[in-house]
């Protein structure tokens, strides 16, 4: 295309390896939980039984499904806080479904469906009208508490179809299906993320709107998309809330609200550093699981777990900002 | 300001001492050295400003321009070297700019539209008071009109920002500045950094003639500018840096244009704009034809741009032409008329749909619409085409990196490293990826929007060759600017707009930078 002579020829700057640094930027969540785990391991007895080691992840998965969920919207530079509320709201209305008798599938299929709609809702309102995604998305989180009450007639649902609870708790190697559901949403998450051209498409967005709209990138659609998928995710991991709990207490979406974001935000200090991704979120989850853990075990009161949790949230997007900082600075 | 401002005049033993009895040396500067990590960004500079001259800081991007200014304002703090205001040495780094006397008015320089000029104003100043303390409406309206008076400025300053236009928006940085600092003492250093990149000719002038009006009143000014004819007009003296190092320091009068750009070249380049590609016959058929198009501010325009020809388009700033390319390319709606591309009528809803039909906008606001900047110089110049990059695993890093690897040299950008993030680039290079990552869709309409905003003239001279380049391969370019002397040069038309309608058309011996000029400020005859 061009003519023009190049200039004079420079030593070749294809980077073949990374810099230590950054290197140590990637992995460093991943070395603190190993590290922690090892200092645990060491010192806490309990910590060297599988038994504790598989409850301790296993219990996080409905959390991990949560966080995994979150990312979806947060990649586009958006917020869904409606996420745990909207998981709350399908497991009643499947409970309720199921009492009445609708085969199970027809259930799930309609729980669905109504998280999607929950999903356009949002993205009615932050995509096509422009009203700030935390306002919007915390205005129907708390909407979707309500209609949790309505559902259920404000009482804890018992009595839930097996097929849930064998969906959530069959083991597969040792290991419950909620667990490798998990597994498997951050291995999509992570190939759709890390490898293909959608998953870039959702950073571009998040890091600059107009300009990923001037490159042809179709913004609206994606954005209204990541809300819609965000939704039904959620409506599928309700049922797999269901089935975990044998039960659906109307009450209990609030306690869903931060630590999947937690996590998320930790994450995305991690791997690819400074974006939300699917690995990164697994690792800070089990960081902040072995951490609590950890802390129960020495005889922590059950207030500490949101005190960690919180202040886990704060370092994380502390030092996110501030390696972001560094990076920008580095000019050359 | 403190009371023990700093009041020691320097005497220098110069017979022709400025009207105000004493010539003195507003800034001094020796030996000042920064590198970051292993790259040296400041090499011992030196550099000597005197008050009441307008001093130009001329360079390539990336010269060390802004580490200097980086280091003056505190931002930044140098490795060695000192520097004297006023005779008086800074403490390094400095704290506050304000309080030892330096001031800096940026390009971007932060206004909030919907507020009014006063509160705009204010801001900076605390509003002459401190947080919860009442703010005295009265005695800042007549702090601003004393300053205004001075400056020969005239602001309503009640008006909403918004109602301003962008010269006026640059006039009111200099008179914010002015605020801050001390009003009776005159050990002041005025930095303007590139105020005039975004106006066009008429618009430059007031800022300019502003400029001459605070030097005259006996404070030093630097002037960094890209626009060298500006720096002729002027300025008094220039200092010209290259890699991090002073290579000259002349007085304007004792030099040529081509001398100064070819020390900050470090190489001689006869044209500063390349020429455009032969003239095409005029039986070619028209590549764009823009048929009585209206949208906010464009009304009924029509025109046609043929296969291989290069067409400018200008104006005042708001008299339409920032407006025309995102009409074009269908990242604005159209309000009534129609768009033919190639011999078919389209609608372009939207700039995918345009992209898909064969045209290139290159944005103007680099920031703002261009580029990704937490991104990586990978990730931003492949962006078009990542969907054809893809193998059965998805996206195939190989030979994106060889991709990235490919552009960023083919419009040379320095440093060629394809892993860092587009901020730890200069202007220059963020623009020539940007340029990259559209020309790598051989589009058959290119539409430039201020093109060259903030690029040294080598890398001007650069990109624009390659889009001359496109337009001999048959791409037909609409150049959108307010740089009268580059349309001229590279445009084998240029359309001139007023209040959206098309006022004037200039070809051939009347294609000048002359012609431009007047055709702008005309008044339109309705």
């Amino acid at each position: 295309m061009s003519t023009r002579s190049l200039p004079a020829p420079r030593a070749v700057t294809l980077r073949a390896k990374p810099s230590i640094g950054s290197l140590f930027e990637k992995w460093a969540l991943v070395g603190a939980l190993v590290v922690l785990l090892a200092i645990c391991m060491a010192t806490l007895p309990q910590f060297r039984t599988a038994s504790l080691l598989t409850t301790m992840f296993n219990a996080q998965s409905l959390v991990l499904l949560l966080a995994l969920t979150a990312t979806i919207v947060l990649r586009t530079g958006d917020f869904d806080l409606s996420v745990p509320q909207n998981m709350v709201v399908s497991a009643a209305v499947i409970a309720q479904l199921s009492a009445a008798g609708v085969p199970p599938m027809v259930a799930v299929a309609i729980a669905v469906a109504g998280g999607i709609v929950v999903g356009i809702v949002n993205a009615a309102l932050v995509v096509r009208v422009g009203v700030d995604s935390f306002v919007a998305t915390l205005g129907s989180f708390t909407a979707l508490a309500g209609l949790a009450y309505l559902v259920t007639g404000g009482k804890v649902l018992t009595g839930v179809p097996d097929i849930f609870v064998n969906l959530a708790r069959s083991q597969l190697a040792g290991i419950p299906l909620i667990t490798w559901f998990a597994w498997a949403l951050v291995i999509v998450l992570w190939y759709v993320y890390q490898r293909t051209p959608v998953g870039r498409y959702m950073l571009f967005i998040g890091g600059n709107r107009n300009a990923a709209r001037l490159t042809g990138v179709p913004v609206n659609r994606i954005r209204t998309s990541a809300y819609m998928i965000s939704g039904g995710l959620a409506a599928l991991v309700g049922a797999l809330f269901l089935g975990y709990f044998g039960a659906v207490d109307p009450s209990v979406g609030g306690q869903y609200m931060l630590q999947p974001f937690a996590a998320a935000y930790l994450g995305a200090t991690a791997i690819t550093v400074g974006r939300f991704n699917a690995v990164g979120t697994l690792v800070a989850l089990y960081f902040l699981t072995v951490g609590i853990t950890a802390l129960q075990l020495l005889g922590a009161q059950t207030w500490v777990t949101n005190v960690f949790y919180g202040l886990a949230l704060m370092i994380s997007v502390t030092a996110a900002k501030l390696a972001g900082r560094r990076n920008a600075s580095a000019r050359v | 300001m403190s009371d023990e401002a700093i009041k020691p005049e320097l005497l220098l033993g110069d017979p022709d001492a400025t009207p105000h009895g004493i010539k003195t040396i507003a800034l001094d500067i020796r030996g000042l050295s920064k590198a970051y990590g292993g790259n040296q960004a400041l090499r011992g500079v030196d550099l000597t400003v005197r008050s009441g001259e307008v001093h130009a800081l001329l360079g390539q991007n990336g010269c060390g321009k802004s580490t200097l200014v980086k280091c003056l304002t505190g931002v930044e703090r140098a490795d060695e070297g000192e520097v004297t205001l006023y005779g008086q040495k800074l403490e390094m780094p400095v704290g506050d700019p304000h309080s030892v006397g330096i001031a800096v008015i940026h390009q971007d320089i932060g206004l909030v539209d919907s507020m009014t000029v006063l509160e705009n104003l204010g801001v900076a100043a605390r509003y002459g008071t401190r947080e919860l303390f009442p703010v005295n409406n009265g005695r800042e309206r007549s702090i601003y009109r004393d300053l205004m008076q001075k400056l020969d400025l005239n602001f309503t300053l009640d008006a909403l920002v918004s109602t301003l236009s962008p010269a006026e928006r640059a006039l009111l940085g200099v008179l914010r500045a002015f605020r801050l600092m001390d009003g009776t003492s005159e050990n002041q250093l005025f930095i303007l950094d590139e105020p005039t990149a975004a106006l066009s000719g008429p618009e430059a002038i007031r800022i300019l003639s502003l400029m001459r009006r605070v030097a005259d009143l006996g404070f030093g000014v630097i002037f960094i500018s890209h626009r060298l004819q500006e720096v002729m007009d002027i300025c008094d003296r220039a200092t010209v840096m290259r890699a991090g190092a002073v290579v000259a320091d002349v007085k304007i009068s004792e030099t040529t244009r081509g001398e100064l750009v070819s020390s900050m070249l470090g190489r001689r380049i006869d044209e500063f704009f390349p020429s455009p590609p032969p003239a095409v016959a005029s039986d070619e058929s028209a590549r764009l034809i823009v048929n009585a198009v209206t949208g906010r501010r464009i009304s009924d325009l029509s025109f046609s741009v043929r296969s291989g020809e290069v067409v400018g388009v200008t104006g005042l700033a708001g008299m339409g032409q920032e407006e025309l390319p995102y009409l074009i390319s269908g990242a604005e709606r159209l309000v009534s008329g129609s768009v033919v591309i190639n011999g078919e009528q389209k609608v372009l809803a939207s700039p995918q749909a345009g992209i898909r039909a064969g045209i290139s906008l290159v944005p103007g606001n680099r920031l703002r619409d261009g580029i990704w900047s937490a991104g990586t110089a990978e990730e931003n110049v492949t962006m078009p085409v990542l969907g054809s990059v893809t193998s059965r695993f998805g996206l195939n890093a190989r030979r994106l990196r060889q991709r990235a690897v490919e552009l960023m040299r083919s419009v040379s950008v320095h440093p060629d490293d394809p892993t860092l993030p587009m901020a730890a680039f200069s202007g220059g290079n963020q623009q020539k990826v940007v340029f990259a990552k559209w020309m790598q869709l051989s589009p058959s309409i290119l539409l430039l929007d201020e093109p060259t905003q903030g690029v040294d003239p080598g890398s001007a001279k650069e990109l624009l060759t390659d889009a001359m380049n496109l337009a001999a391969d048959g791409t037909a370019v609409v150049v959108f600017s307010g740089d009268h002397e580059q349309l001229a040069a590279i445009c084998h038309r240029v359309i001139v707009l007023q209040h959206g309608r098309m006022t004037a058309v200039l070809s051939g011996d009347n294609l000048t930078e002359e012609n431009l000029l007047h055709a702008c400020e005309q008044s339109p005859v309705y």
